[in-house]
């Protein structure tokens, strides 16, 4: 647990693959960029909760194939979370206000953690919170913000050092605009993260426990 | 007419004769004193006020002064819209835009914790123990790398597989485990986490930014800290990202919050004093010629500051301001002087009549007031011993114009002195009925000292006005505990002498107080001898198990499904390492300055070692002992420590002050219940101040101490008056010492409505010491006459 101890620093990169939970929750069709920003800051009050399944495809150069992975989230507003993974390894946290739980089954890892005492999950937090509540003036001071095309906006981090890791961010608007189908994460060597979401389920009441 | 009065007729016979000489001579005497004393060398250095005992003390304090933050500013932000790392930059970047600091930390020096990280994997030859070479065949074997490669390819599928990447491509044998440990016990000392290259609070909602203070003046030279200040608000003032909030913890606050407190105070009290004075002398003496009586303090206090100024070299601001305060109290031999010669005048008689009825208790009174003064002379404390003889002094200097001036300014056309003294009427003071007065004040004092505490924290001294306490406890609320703690300084000759002293006294502590949190940067800059022995251990472990190693590692990769060149940089790195000693310079090259600089002073010459908890202070004598060129501090034993000196001080010279004014009132009266009579306002004035102290739970500090020699030479004066009135046939006494009391609580006891701690203490100890002094000299003493 040293690693996860000591690598605090890397939440603001680790918050950037977060992006899709808040776009899949906010992201609303829209004919242009400040049309579909503001109906995003409209609608996202609306959403109560979230639950989808989602399917990750990591294409990282240091391994030999695409590493595949598979899970769920449960997201309720303003600060509860689960975020699971159910293969290839069972993993995942939640977040209950203030506290929750960690587990990684491959390392035998299953503890209670408070905000306090983990900078990382409070990172992911502090994260969570900014873009489920759509504070697009704090987005915008991290990201340069485009629309590509009708349904694809694209990130590009302003931090330099950022921007070193990740060279721009682009999320799929869906068909019928109501939600986002998939997140793609550039790095600047050329590796590339996508995510898809699937089984989308909007504002339905789940049993505190699941966040424990 | 007796032998004495001819000589007291004659002599104020030819210092009238040469009336204009003598003024010509005081002017010239005091236009000098005010020469000289403009010349003085001042020092603020509280030093002054530290006992000379024991060299440690001192030793100590300016040790503490130089502790991880203590002479810094230290800048907490806090944004509410969630643009903190901005907000840090902006404030950063408006202070380094300002003429007031340097050496802006926002981090600690490296520009991300990647970056450190990468440096420390680079050190780990210099650093590693034996238990750590040990560790390292754990952390390379065949099951122990399989298990690694997993978790690698775990946090790979994590959320935070982009921080993951680097690390793993630089160190999959996580062997920077070995160099976070070592660096953990360097910045344990706070609360602080480093995220994106900068100091957070745990929770992630405070940024903290170290600043140093760009002027060599020291922090809390005013000037200096005023414009710290001034510079500190202007970089608030612009570019701030919204919900931006900003507090500072610096000396510079305290020095300046001190400064404007006590110019607040003046402006507040001295106006309150002067038109008190000028009231009372308006209704007591309606005559221009009084306003002589208010020179002699200022002469007398001239003179004495020119006088200690031959005498020492630099003198304390807290003496002479205090010093020069304290010796008010001689208007009153002024005024009983004003009040017999001009009764005398206004009779008919002669001015020597005037003196001569009063030369003897006013005499008296000074030497009393001297011998309480003489008292602290024994004092431990080297500002308490400045000050005792700056009010010698200052009152013998009060006495002589008293005595010379003062009958001058009226004209005597009668130089007959008339009918002499009357003759001690055959009024008694029965020492029983004496002795039992004063020894119902003893016992008060007795009773309620006991309950009085002392506090010898000189931070108590100043003042810290309400937002300086909310921001310190907002500082502890965020950052932990501000002082509890020891330092060990370990010094040395150079650099590399200072670091190997600090390497001792670690390992001392470590093995002598092992359930107490150690902060040190020891473990990751060791001496040379330690990096030498590391550096063997680091190549002979690779040089007998690389191949094996990193067949291991190629073997557990290639199952795990990583890329076949994946982990060549790390090979290159092991295979290449060869680092030189690392000193202070270099590792701060290495972007380390930010927690290097915390802990080390004088270009490395001194380095510093913290010791969280209760530490036992035998054994850091012993630590002391064993290890040469280390000294423990810690402000908790300072405080007791001086406390002690404090208390022995108190006792030593309360004994002395008595003995001596005894001894002055046996020579004066010759009769045991005139002589206890005369200190039972002292006792009362003791005692006043012990009742309210213990009741008000007021407790005693150095300026509470330094008031006494005030109170009870003034006591002691007016027992001598007033028990000199009472066996004499005359009036003119009491009327004499309530003048004088209600000058002194004028001039004074005004100071407890002060907001500054030192005035306050000052005007509360004389308030209530002056009268309950004046109560029982006037009330007391005439009861236990027998007519």
């Amino acid at each position: 647990m040293q690693l996860v101890k000591s690598s605090f620093l890397l939440i603001k990169i680790l918050t950037v693959t977060l992006l899709f939970t808040a776009a899949y929750t906010q992201c609303y069709a829209a004919k242009d960029y400040e049309t579909l920003l503001s109906e995003i800051e409209k609608n996202v009050k609306d959403i109560k909760t979230v639950k989808s399944f989602f399917s990750e495809e990591k294409h990282i150069s240091m391994l030999k194939k695409p590493l595949i992975s598979e899970g769920f989230f449960i997201f309720e507003a303003p600060d509860r979370l689960r975020w699971e993974y159910t293969k290839p390894y069972s993993s995942g946290f939640t977040l209950n206000e203030t506290s929750g739980t960690l587990w990684d089954s491959s390392q035998n890892i299953h503890k209670k953690y408070t905000l306090q005492s983990d900078p990382l999950i409070s990172g992911i937090a502090k994260q969570l919170i900014l873009w489920t509540s759509f504070n697009r003036k704090a987005i915008e001071s991290d990201y340069h913000i485009k629309l590509d095309g009708s349904k694809i906006l694209e990130l590009t981090p302003i931090n330099e050092a950022t921007r070193n890791i990740v060279s721009k961010i682009r999320l799929s608007v869906s068909e019928n605009t109501d939600s986002v189908d998939s997140v793609e994460i550039y790095e600047k060597n050329g590796d590339y993260m996508s995510i898809k979401f699937y089984n989308k389920e909007f504002n339905i009441s789940y049993d505190k426990a699941i966040f424990e | 007419m007796t032998k004495k009065d001819c000589i007291i007729q004659r002599t104020y016979k030819l210092l009238q004769k040469y009336r204009s000489i003598i003024f010509g001579v005081i002017a010239c005497v005091f236009i000098f004193s005010v020469f000289k004393t403009s010349n003085i060398n001042v020092t603020q250095n509280i030093e002054v006020m530290l006992p000379d005992k024991g060299e440690r003390l001192t030793t100590s304090y300016n040790l503490l002064q130089n502790t991880p933050l203590a002479k810094k500013t230290i800048i907490t932000v806090s944004n509410d819209k969630d643009m903190l790392n901005e907000a840090i930059d902006a404030v950063a970047e408006n202070l380094e835009n300002t003429s007031a600091f340097k050496n802006i930390l926002k981090g600690p020096g490296s520009d991300n914790a990647l970056n450190l990280l990468m440096e420390g994997f680079l050190i780990l030859p210099n650093i590693i123990s034996e238990k750590d070479a040990e560790y390292l065949h754990t952390l390379t074997s065949e099951t122990t790398i399989d298990s690694i490669m997993s978790r690698n390819l775990s946090r790979l599928s994590s959320p935070a597989w982009l921080g993951y990447k680097q690390i793993i491509e630089n160190d999959p044998l996580e062997l920077y485990s070995l160099f976070f440990k070592k660096l953990y016990s360097a910045v344990s000392f706070m609360d602080v986490v480093v995220d994106n290259g900068r100091f957070k609070s745990k929770d992630g909602k405070y940024g903290m930014i170290i600043a140093d203070s760009a002027s060599d003046s020291s922090i809390t030279d005013i000037k200096n800290a005023s414009h710290i200040i001034k510079s500190y608000n202007k970089a608030l003032e612009n570019n701030l990202p919204e919900g931006t909030e900003v507090f500072m913890i610096s000396h510079a606050s305290y020095s300046v919050a001190n400064a404007k407190t006590i110019i607040k105070d003046l402006r507040t009290i001295v106006p309150i004093s002067v038109i008190i004075l000028i009231s009372l002398f308006l209704i007591f003496f309606r005559n221009k010629h009084s306003a002589i009586l208010l020179f002699v303090p200022i002469f007398a206090a001239t003179l004495s500051a020119a006088i200690i100024s031959s005498l020492y070299k630099d003198i304390s601001g807290i003496v002479i301001g205090f010093s020069s305060v304290l010796l008010g109290i001689t208007v009153d031999y002024a005024i009983h002087v004003y009040i017999s010669v001009k009764n005398a005048v206004n009779s008919g008689y002669g001015i020597s009549y005037g003196v001569k009825n009063i030369i003897k208790p006013v005499f008296f009174s000074a030497v009393t007031s001297m011998a309480a003064f003489s008292a602290l002379l024994t004092s431990n404390i080297e500002g308490i011993r400045q000050f005792a003889l700056f009010g010698i002094a200052g009152i013998t200097s009060g006495l002589i114009i008293s005595l010379s001036i003062i009958p001058l300014v009226f004209t005597d056309k009668k130089i007959c002195a008339g009918s002499d003294l009357p003759e001690k009427s055959n009024k008694q003071i029965p020492a029983a009925k004496a002795t039992i007065s004063l020894c119902i004040f003893a016992a008060i004092i007795f009773i309620f000292s006991s309950k009085i505490h002392i506090n010898a924290d000189f931070k108590n001294l100043g003042y810290i006005s309400d937002e300086i306490r909310a921001n310190e406890r907002k500082y502890t609320e965020i950052w932990g505990k501000m002082r509890d703690f020891t330092v060990i300084f370990s010094t040395g000759a150079t650099e590399a002498s200072a670091r190997a002293s600090n390497e001792k006294a670690t390992y001392f502590l470590y093995k002598n107080f092992p359930a107490l949190e150690i902060v040190t940067i020891s473990n990751i800059l060791p001496s040379d001898a330690s990096q030498k022995k590391s550096i063997d251990l680091w190549n002979s472990f690779w040089h007998e198990n690389m191949i094996t190693v990193f067949s291991e590692l190629n073997k557990s990769a290639e199952a795990h499904g990583f890329s076949e060149n994946t982990f060549n940089k790390f090979k290159k790195n092991i295979r290449e390492l060869k680092p030189p000693i690392l000193t202070l310079d270099s590792i701060n090259e290495k972007g380390f300055a930010g927690i290097t600089n915390l802990f080390t002073s004088n270009q490395g010459k001194v380095y510093m070692t913290l010791l969280y908890g209760d530490a036992s202070n035998d054994k850091l004598v012993k630590l002391e002992q064993e290890v040469e060129n280390t000294t423990a501090a810690s402000f908790k034993n300072f405080n007791i420590e001086l406390a002690g000196i404090m208390r022995d001080d108190i006792i030593m010279f309360c004994t002395i002050a008595l003995l001596s004014i005894i001894t002055t009132l046996i020579i004066l009266f010759r009769n045991a219940g005139e002589v206890i009579s005369s200190l039972i306002p002292a006792a009362a004035g003791l005692a006043g101040i012990s009742v309210v102290f213990a009741l008000f739970n007021i407790e005693v500090n150095l300026f509470h101490i330094v008031s006494l020699p005030l109170i009870i030479g003034l006591a002691t004066d007016y027992g001598i008056f007033i028990t000199t009135e009472s066996i004499h046939e005359k009036n003119t006494a009491r009327r004499g010492v309530l003048l004088c009391g209600a000058t002194t609580i004028a001039g004074f006891g005004v100071l407890i409505l002060a907001q500054h701690p030192s005035l306050h203490a000052i005007g509360i100890t004389v308030m209530t010491g002056i009268i309950s002094a004046i109560a029982a000299a006037v009330v007391i003493i005439p009861l236990t006459v027998k007519k």
